[in-house]
């Protein structure tokens, strides 16, 4: 099984909300958990850091964060032609995908790691740098430089906010102590990972059942859309990565950064900025379609094709 | 103990309401209020708030008549097409009513 058996407790977590088991998980755990796994990333990319010279990393995050606002260009178009929705729904979803999902960086992380395949452990970096600039590029798309939208609400929500609070923290006192002096936190911030990683996923799996109801009214061409788009987006971070010179693993976090969507980010940031927008359309889609299909299949998937890349390349 | 008639305003809304709202009910004359979060189910389907997300909030406003008036017709007039929410309000006997 290639599969890594984390994802394993995303499938029960997910028979257990359809078979609408009493299985719950509290808010106060969720909570709980996401700042585990946030400092957990961050600290380890803050370790590697510390071996790795900061200069080197400007121009590839840099062209990273160019390169990702592909995403939302190419998905806003598509669902205002296509799937005829209305401009501040479509902007919301864009932005959505345009951002980045820490947990399925996590699952892809793992998957690597059982794979033994070697990463560039400064990727947790980019996930700082790819989570906010789709958040801004969606408001624009929907409103335009408009004086109404709550541009500092929107700036404090998505910079203060606790995914880039522990993520800079975390990297910086993984960066400043460094692999000596944290060896002490790596039992729980290391060892522990893939336990807690599991109990995560568990709540994710009830979670997205639950979203799957939304996806009904949503209708086909948002399930469609909610596959589709994550493999473009991957054959672009595939090719970026590629011609950045990163890792084979470095290339396929990349592209697991690019074709995953925001659900924790991006929905708190569009109600406050594009309130107009449904949210059950873009938490349905990016919850119920995109994160299931690339926790399931779309992380081997990113990987046979950044192979492809390499191996053709050689 | 002296008590006076005061209105209460409950609103009842989606939990990222709540920053965005509370300036607006201390510009409209409210002296303050308190929240807690809630769960139930409504035209929105259930919102039970148990992990990441879904979490409703009960904001309650103690306050004088015309002040409850221009709150109640402020959210329904700025909000209400676009987040979850239930707002009604209420009579009721407090006392030290001079804090509201």
């Amino acid at each position: 099984m290639s599969l890594d058996p984390v994802v394993g407790f995303f499938v029960l977590g997910m028979v257990a909300g359809l078979l609408r088991s009493d299985l719950k998980l509290s808010g106060g755990l969720s909570d709980t958990l996401s700042v585990y796994l946030l400092i957990a990333i961050g600290l380890k990319g803050g370790i590697e850091l510390s071996n790795a010279s900061v200069g080197s990393l400007v121009m590839p995050i840099f062209v990273a964060v160019l390169m990702s606002v592909g995403t939302p260009l190419v998905a806003y178009p598509v669902l205002r032609r296509f799937g005829k929705l209305a401009r501040p729904d479509a902007a919301s979803i864009a932005a959505h995908y345009g951002s980045v999902s820490v947990v399925t960086f996590a699952v892809a992380a793992s998957y690597l790691a059982r794979q033994g395949v070697e990463y560039e452990g400064f990727m947790s970096v980019f996930l700082v740098f790819l989570e906010f600039p789709a958040l801004i590029i969606g408001v624009l798309l929907a409103k335009g430089i408009h004086r109404d939208t709550r541009w500092r609400m929107l700036a404090h929500e998505v910079l203060a906010g606790k995914a880039i609070v522990l993520l800079v923290g975390a990297l910086l006192i993984g960066w400043v102590w460094g692999a000596e002096a944290t060896q002490s936190l790596s039992t729980f911030y290391g060892d522990l990972f893939k336990g807690l990683l599991s109990l995560f996923l568990l709540g994710m799996g009830i979670l997205t059942a639950s979203r799957f109801d939304d996806l009904r009214r949503a209708g086909p061409f948002l399930v469609g859309f909610g596959i589709l788009l994550p493999i473009v987006s991957a054959a672009g971070g595939v090719l970026t990565g590629w011609w950045l010179g990163l890792s084979l693993g470095g290339t396929t976090l990349l592209a697991v950064l690019y074709a995953s969507a925001s659900y924790i980010a991006a929905p708190a940031a569009m109600r406050i900025a594009i309130p107009e927008a449904n949210p059950a359309l873009s938490i349905g889609a990016s919850l119920g379609v995109t994160f299931p299909f690339n926790v399931l299949v779309g992380v081997p998937l990113y990987h046979e094709m950044a192979l492809f890349m390499y191996r053709g390349s050689v | 103990m002296s008590l006076n008639r005061t209105k209460l305003v409950v609103l009842i809304c989606e939990e990222a309401l709540e920053a965005i709202v509370a300036p607006d009910l201390l510009a409209a004359g409210a002296k303050g209020y308190t929240v807690c979060e809630a769960r139930g189910r409504g035209s929105r389907g259930v919102q039970d708030g148990r992990w990441l997300l879904s979490a409703n909030v009960r904001l309650e406003i103690l306050c004088q008549e015309e002040v409850a008036q221009r709150i109640v017709e402020l959210i329904v007039t700025k909000y209400s097409d676009n987040y979850g929410l239930v707002v009604y309000m209420s009579d009721v006997e407090t006392s030290r009513s001079n804090k509201f």
